[in-house]
């Protein structure tokens, strides 16, 4: 019985490696990194099908390349521009996103809500995307309160929202800081809902 | 014989003894009824128009534009009542300035204590005044002044005798030299103004077309430190008034709320390169000296103690805003302000004996005085907009401070008890921050 | 017109000066006054130390206070704003009222018995003095009691204490009245021509007329509180004669504050109220005392 049990395990453990070692040679030859390389273990053998009619057609479709070498370049380059056009669509987007989403504070306080973390999470990908990308970190109060203590509360918001982002990660090189306190409202109104608004970090990119 | 003897020793003793306890029983012989609440709190004070000595039409038209001219600067005082020229019984056409010719009861009647006549005597380059001030009751001068200048003098001269006055009333020289700093708002730009004690002669003095905020002028009055956004961030800003040279200090983070220490070309401002907003002591060219505040949080908007031994502060250090005093000798920092749970802009009284500041309440901003021993909170401002920034007088009997009672901010000043509240600066756009500077010696 | 004599400054030496000169003339009596006089410093001064928490001070103040409150209905209106600092009093005034009543009770008997001897001397009135004071004041607390028993028809009991109470102020008063009779001819005594002597409602109205003419006073009182130099233990005391014309007169200062202002200011406010009312005409009287007492307690 036991002897058995043993026999069963070692197989358990045999057999995949060697389906692994299998699927992964063949793999590199194919030159198709993936990310998904252990995840989809159990899907070797269509995986490992699809390749090699891949490779089969490439080797048909190299027979008459050369008539329609042309083509390809211009349709290539077509598809670049407008790939190129799409993802600096979505980089303004991307960086449009970054400038607008402000994160909001209580009354009086510095402290990072849940929300705002979620939205600093954003801007640290952002961030790591755009490697180059240096920002301004806006901190900023609403009205109520005094001037110069509204000044030293947008410096301290600006600076959680920073050491949150250095937590994360960024590069500290790439954040400033700067508080205007109570100078700069988004909504000039006197009510809670303006004053919601104008309790914020607001992010610029340089 | 013995018994004579005996009424001399008990009449020695009883005299003895009744002297001896004359300074406690003394007061009490009389039934007394108390008057605390004085009716008027200023002074009933009458300035007929001023007699021409020269007798020509300039000095016809100085009588009664200097008479007016010294009465609405003492009136700015708040500690005298000018009684109306209308009620006098003296012949307004020919005012007796000397007490000779001063017939006293004509002016008790009508319940003036203080009686001040002038004489003018112009011609064409030079004014000549004569400035008596009487006290009534006791019919007697208590000043008498000559003083001889041109016309753009005037001001001047009237100046220097209301400080007569006030140095007869109060032992200091009142307000006259002094000036007041506010930062004037037009279109998002926010520029340092200057004008006169009592809001004449507002001038620009920065022109960096940006943010310029928190005035403070250095205890001789020759410099000005204030916070300038002009290069982009809160940067710390020391002015010479006079040759608008200076220095600019800039690091990381804010440099807000300089405070000159009285008597000494340094300043305490705070900077928040540390990452967390303190207090730093800074000599008048910008360099650190040390760190006066320790405790993590914001601590901002540091005021003297007139003898630069003792500075109040605000600090969230017990979560909320609240007004802190440290010795800076002994290192010490207790707690001033305990009630509300907004407490900021304290500003220390040239006196000494109080600190005045703001708290915020149900979202509305109100001015407070506190005895710097805690005791004594006494609320100045109520009902009218918010009240903010509030600054001492030299002399500690007045505080300007900014309001929006009447819609946008402006500048206003009021005794130190709260009352005579009134406009100082009339400009167009928002005043606020208004810091009163120390009396000007003649530069 | 009344000259300014505050020269005059310390009436104690004044008033030592009157008790030399009646020596020579009354020896004997003087004798007595002096023992028992002694006597009563000891008790009083006894009584001080012992009740050491009694300030002095204060005393007359507090009972001032009360009997400003004290107004008939036709001046309670005048007289409101001269206690409209003390207002929020009113509901002390009950407290103090049993407070004094018990002091009253207390202290009353012992020198009650003396008074009638000693009344031409000036020393004892320091002692008798604060009797007298309260004893009007009493009876006049008393008496409002009683005009408001029937409101307060539930406590029988309290109204039968005030009753008894009544009658002993009325016999002190009683006591009191064959003292000035003594004395009418001897004015330099303070007490003697003032009103305290008089008959309960004379004196009563005297009171009444003395805090009329207070508020006269306090409305020509101009000090403007900077001034106070932020010290509000000022206190500056005068005391004056009001002529049945209303004439003020003798005007001098008993307590200064050492704050020329403000002495001054109180000595305008008196001067400048000079004429005032003329006494009512059921007193009737050469002249009304009466001190009064400057605080910037007021002054906010």
């Amino acid at each position: 019985m036991r002897k058995k049990l043993w026999i069963y395990l070692a197989l358990l453990v045999v057999i995949p490696g060697l389906i692994f070692t299998v699927s992964c040679a063949k793999k590199v030859t194919q030159a198709e990194p993936s990310a998904e390389e252990t995840a989809v273990e159990p899907e070797v053998d269509t995986a490992a099908r699809i390749a090699e009619e891949q490779a089969a057609q490439e080797e048909a479709a190299q027979q008459w390349e050369m008539a329609v070498e042309e083509d390809i370049e211009e349709q290539r380059q077509a598809e670049d521009a407008a790939k190129e056009a799409e993802m600096q669509q979505d980089m303004a987007a991307a960086k449009q996103m970054f400038e607008n989403e402000d994160i909001y504070f209580d009354f009086d306080s510095s402290a990072l809500e849940m929300m705002a973390t979620e939205v600093l999470k954003r801007k640290a990908d952002w961030l790591f995307e755009t490697a180059d990308a240096s920002i301004i970190i806006e901190g900023h109060c609403d009205a109520r309160g005094t001037e110069a203590y509204n000044i030293a509360l947008g410096d301290r918001r600006a600076e959680s929202a920073k050491a949150f982002l250095v937590d994360i990660g960024v590069d500290e090189s790439r954040l400033t800081s700067i508080s205007y306190g109570e100078e700069r409202p988004v909504d000039p109104v006197a009510n809670a809902e303006a004053w919601a608004k104008n309790r914020r970090v607001h992010f610029v990119i340089e | 014989m013995r018994k004579l003897n005996i009424t001399k020793i008990l009449t020695v003793v009883c005299l003895v003894g009744f002297m001896a306890f004359l300074p406690a029983a003394g007061a009490e012989e009389y039934e007394y009824i108390d008057i605390s609440n004085p009716f008027l709190r200023k002074i009933p004070t009458a300035i007929p128009r001023f007699k021409n000595m020269s007798e020509n039409k300039k000095g016809e038209v100085l009588s009664v534009k200097l008479a007016d001219s010294l009465s609405k600067t003492l009136a700015f005082t708040g500690y005298f009542k000018m009684l109306d020229r209308g009620a006098f019984l003296a012949d307004p056409r020919n005012p007796d300035i000397t007490a000779a010719r001063i017939n006293f009861r004509n002016w008790t009647v009508i319940g003036s204590e203080l009686l001040l006549t002038g004489g003018v005597a112009a011609d064409d380059d030079y004014i000549e005044l004569e400035l008596r001030m009487f006290d009534t009751f006791q019919e007697k001068m208590i000043i008498g002044k000559r003083y001889k200048g041109r016309e753009s003098n005037l001001r001047q001269i009237i100046q220097r005798f209301c400080g007569e006055v006030m140095f007869h009333l109060t032992g200091t020289r009142g307000v006259f030299n002094s000036r007041v700093a506010f930062v004037n708002a037009e279109g998002g730009v926010k520029e340092i103004f200057i004008s006169e004690f009592d809001g004449y002669n507002p001038r620009q003095f920065t022109t960096d077309n940006d943010l310029s905020l928190f005035p403070a002028w250095s205890s001789d009055a020759k410099w000005l430190a204030y916070t300038s956004y002009a290069r982009g961030k809160p940067d710390l800003y020391i002015m010479n008034i006079k040759e608008k040279n200076g220095a600019v200090v800039t690091r990381k983070g804010i440099l807000i709320t300089p405070a000159w220490v009285p008597g000494k070309f340094e300043l305490a401002a705070t900077l928040s390169f540390s990452g967390d907003q303190e207090i730093y002591l800074l000599t008048g060219r910008g360099k650190i000296i040390k760190r006066l505040t320790t405790s993590r949080g914001i601590d901002v908007e540091p005021t003297w103690s007139p003898d630069g031994k003792k500075m109040a502060f605000v600090s969230k250090r017990s979560g909320t805003p609240q007004i802190y005093i440290k010795n800076v000798v002994s290192d010490r920092v207790r707690r001033l302000t305990f009630e509300g749970r907004y407490n900021t802009q304290p500003n220390w009284s040239p006196r000494g004996h109080s600190i005045v500041f703001s708290t915020m309440q149900l979202g509305r901003i109100d001015i407070y005085t506190i005895g710097v021993d805690g005791k004594d909170l006494r609320r100045l401002t109520e009902d009218q907009g918010d009240n903010e920034a509030p600054s001492w007088s030299p002399d500690g009997s007045l505080i300007v401070f900014s309001s929006n009672r009447e819609g946008i901010s402006k500048i206003y000043v009021m005794t130190a008890f709260g009352t005579d509240q009134r406009r100082l600066i009339s400009l167009p756009g928002a005043q606020t921050s208004p810091k009163w500077s120390p009396n000007i010696t003649n530069q | 017109m009344i000259k300014r004599n505050r020269q005059h400054g310390s009436s104690k030496r004044s008033s030592r000066a009157v008790l030399v000169i009646e020596m020579a003339h009354e020896r004997r009596l003087i004798y007595w006054a002096f023992g028992i006089s002694l006597i009563c410093h000891l008790v009083f001064f006894g009584a001080f130390l012992v009740a050491q928490k009694h300030k002095p001070r204060k005393f007359p103040r507090q009972s001032v206070i009360n009997v400003s409150l004290v107004a008939t209905p036709s001046q309670a209106a005048h007289s409101s704003p001269v206690s409209k600092k003390t207002a929020p009093a009113s509901k002390a005034k009950i407290s103090k009222k049993k407070e004094t009543r018990k002091k009253t009770v207390k202290i009353a008997p012992k020198p009650e018995k003396k008074t009638p001897v000693v009344s031409t001397s000036g020393k004892p009135k320091v002692s008798l003095k604060k009797k007298t004071f309260k004893a009007s004041k009493v009876k006049k607390s008393a008496l409002k009691d009683i005009e408001k028993k029937v409101e307060k028809t539930s406590s029988e009991r309290r109204t039968s204490a005030l009753d008894r109470l009544k009658t002993k102020v009325e016999a002190q008063e009683v006591e009191k009245r064959s003292e000035p009779k003594a004395t009418q001819a001897q004015p330099s005594s303070n007490r003697a021509g003032d009103g305290s002597g008089q008959g309960g409602r004379v004196g009563e109205l005297i009171d009444i007329y003395r805090i009329e003419i207070a508020y006269q006073i306090q409305k020509n009182w101009a000090f403007p509180e900077q001034l106070a130099g932020g010290r509000r233990d000022l206190q500056t005391m005068l005391v004056f004669k009001i002529m049945p014309n209303g004439e003020i007169r003798d005007l001098f200062f008993t307590d200064r504050s050492g704050n020329t202002h403000f002495d001054e200011s109180a000595f305008r406010a008196i001067m400048k109220a000079n004429p005032v009312d003329p006494h009512p005409a059921a007193i009737i009287r050469p002249y009304v005392q009466m001190g009064l007492r400057f605080t910037p307690e007021g002054v906010k």
